[in-house]
């Protein structure tokens, strides 16, 4: 979770919960997220669509509050929904209309004037590749139109904010990096910042940079992915070549040297971490200095697949 | 994200009022109405008995318009009374039997479709309420019911009022509110009902069916609660006895039944409470199953 600087959080978490009747959907959710694309991680009936689903206003919390560019979600929600698209996960449309008059509609309630609002309509039509559909009516659209409808829809009216539920279900792989691609590009242009939840992980992996990962309507964990990919940039695994008599040893003490921190696996395996201002080539520098042979040299690569895994495990290390 | 661009880019121009949000539902529920030709059609003929009623008062103060046809001036001053009774039972109430229709064959497509596909989320995710979304609808059939009651019963008026000079005016002059209050009333109470129930059933025949099944069944409970036990509440729950007795006491006649007004107006607000509070459990977002 990032600390709260001078722009306010997208999400501000503050004991959030929501129950229905004798269910807890979600208990105490706290933490304040600023990433450009958040990722909402989690197995089925973790809370993520509740999650969303709060956040639009859907449901009301029963205890705790959140809050979204610092608004309210309560006291503020009309206001919050104006800047807010949103993507359902199952198949949602207005029957008997075209797609660019559903498109129209939609961006017409969120408050743009009829011109504009037909104008964006096949602007994002064309954007997201259905230009040459424009005038179909939805109902004969096919699942991954629809999904992409869902997303013109959201996108319509340029929100600040867009909530994206499963916005890969049931897409054929092209559709599916299709997909993709738009969210990445939406989250590059800085226009809008994204909440992506799925159960997916390859999904929230290419697209996302924060991931929250919830688990019987609780956090599980929480992961800056950029921050993780650097860092995981920095642990090395080396495996080095059979040299001379105590060549090993004063190739550990010149990376010590260097201000690495070393831990010996075995005569041949080592790991490293590297401290800020070295690099690999400061590495194999001191391995020709000491006449070593570097056979393999790995990043560490802690996926999302290993940090989701470890948040899905009970108390006793099952999952 | 312009055609030419591709690009992502936002939108930073003006925006409408919030408050008259809801009028966009409106507006796109009427066109999506007067798309069929044969509502169209429908529509049109509903003006056609005003048409009637507006030639037979102006052939009224006519003679020379009547001597073309070869009729007498005091068989048609003795046919056609333009008086209370004109406005409020052979205008207004032949007009509420098409404005029934009206209801019937629109209301459920207003609803029912965006329940079906599950077009909610989509309506409440955006800068707009529930109340918003109902009242959209609910323009919808205003705008329909208007158009075929008092806005013509308001213009039937005017040019009696005209022909029939300031006396006539200072006798009837309860008709013209009167005409706008009951045909309301009556909008409200056919129409919440109609969109309850097209929110319930989902799927616009059979909202039709259960609609009209249920004027019948309380028309069949009523009547038969009347003969058996000889009393007015069996009225309460039939749809003609109430708008009679309602009609009558807005516009001061005498009323043909034995249910009271304030029954009749406290089977009105109970029917439209109903309705709302069932319709208000269906239009969410999402159904919480607890």
């Amino acid at each position: 979770m990032t600390e709260k600087a001078a722009a306010p959080p997208v999400i501000d978490l503050d004991g959030l919960s929501v129950r229905f009747g004798r269910h807890q959907v979600l208990d105490d959710l706290r933490g304040a997220f600023s990433g450009r694309a958040i990722g909402l991680l989690g197995p089925n009936g973790a809370g993520k669509t509740t999650l969303l689903n709060t956040l639009l206003g859907f449901y009301k919390p029963t205890a705790g509050t959140a809050r979204l560019f610092d608004m309210d979600i309560t006291a503020q929600g009309r206001e919050l929904r104006r800047r807010v698209g949103y993507m359902p996960e199952r198949d949602a449309f207005i029957a008997g209309i075209s797609g660019v008059r559903f498109v129209r509609l939609m961006a017409e309630l969120s408050g743009l004037p009829p011109e504009a609002a037909l104008e964006r309509a096949h602007e994002v039509f064309f954007y997201v590749g259905l230009g040459e559909a424009r005038y179909r009516n939805v109902e004969t659209y096919s699942l991954g139109m629809k999904q992409l409808l869902k997303l013109a829809q959201a996108i319509a009216h340029g929100p600040s904010l867009l909530f994206l539920d499963e916005p890969t279900n049931g897409l054929d792989p092209p559709a599916r990096l299709r997909m993709l691609r738009l969210i990445r590009e939406i989250r590059d242009s800085g226009k809008a910042r994204i909440v992506v939840s799925s159960h997916l992980l390859r999904d929230v992996e290419e697209c996302c940079e924060e991931v929250l990962v919830l688990n019987r309507g609780k956090i599980a964990t929480y992961c800056n992915l950029a921050e993780e990919r650097r860092a995981n940039r920095r642990f090395l695994e080396l495996d080095l070549g059979a040299e001379r008599e105590g060549a090993g040893s004063a190739f550990r003490g010149a990376i010590e040297g260097l201000g690495c921190e070393v831990a010996v696996v075995n005569r041949r395996r080592i790991k490293a971490v590297l401290p800020p201002g070295i690099g690999v080539r400061h590495i194999y520098a001191s391995a020709i200095e000491q006449d070593v042979t570097i056979r393999r040299l790995d990043y560490k690569r802690t996926s999302l697949e290993d940090i989701f895994l470890k948040a899905m495990e009970g108390d006793d290390g099952r999952l | 994200m312009a055609v030419y661009d591709h690009g992502y880019r936002g939108y930073g121009g003006a925006l409408m009022p919030a408050r008259s949000r809801f009028l966009v539902i409106s507006r796109y529920g009427l066109r999506d109405v007067f798309a069929s030709r044969l509502f169209l059609a429908f529509f049109a003929f509903c003006f056609a008995w005003p048409l009637v009623l507006l030639v037979a008062m102006y052939l009224r103060y006519n003679a020379e318009a009547l001597a073309l046809i070869n009729v007498s001036a005091s068989d048609l001053l003795d046919f056609v009374q333009v008086n209370t009774w004109f406005f409020q039972n052979l205008f207004l109430h032949a007009q509420l039997y098409l404005a029934f229709v009206v209801v019937l064959v629109v209301g459920p497509s207003l609803v029912s479709a965006d329940l079906r596909n599950r077009a909610m989320p989509l309506y409440l995710s955006r800068p707009l309420t529930r109340t918003d979304y109902v009242l959209g609808k609910l323009v919808v059939l205003g705008v329909l019911v208007s158009a075929i009651t008092w806005v013509p019963g308001l213009l039937l008026f005017a040019i009696q009022a005209a022909l029939g000079g300031g006396e006539w005016l200072a006798e009837h002059w309860r008709v013209a509110p009167s005409l706008v209050v009951v045909s309301t009333v009556w909008m409200l109470c056919m129409s919440l009902p109609m969109l309850a129930i097209a929110a319930w059933v989902k799927w616009k025949p059979w909202a039709r069916i259960v609609f009209l099944g249920a004027i019948l069944s309380g028309t069949a409970f009523g009547e038969f609660y009347k003969q058996f036990y000889d009393s007015w509440l069996g009225s309460m729950v039939v749809a003609f006895d109430v708008t009679a007795a309602l009609s009558s006491s807005v516009f001061g006649t005498e009323v043909s039944i034995q249910m009271p007004g304030a029954a009749a107006w406290l089977a009105a607000v109970g029917l439209v409470a109903l309705s709302a509070a069932l319709l208000y459990r269906r239009v969410r977002a999402f159904e919480v199953v607890k």
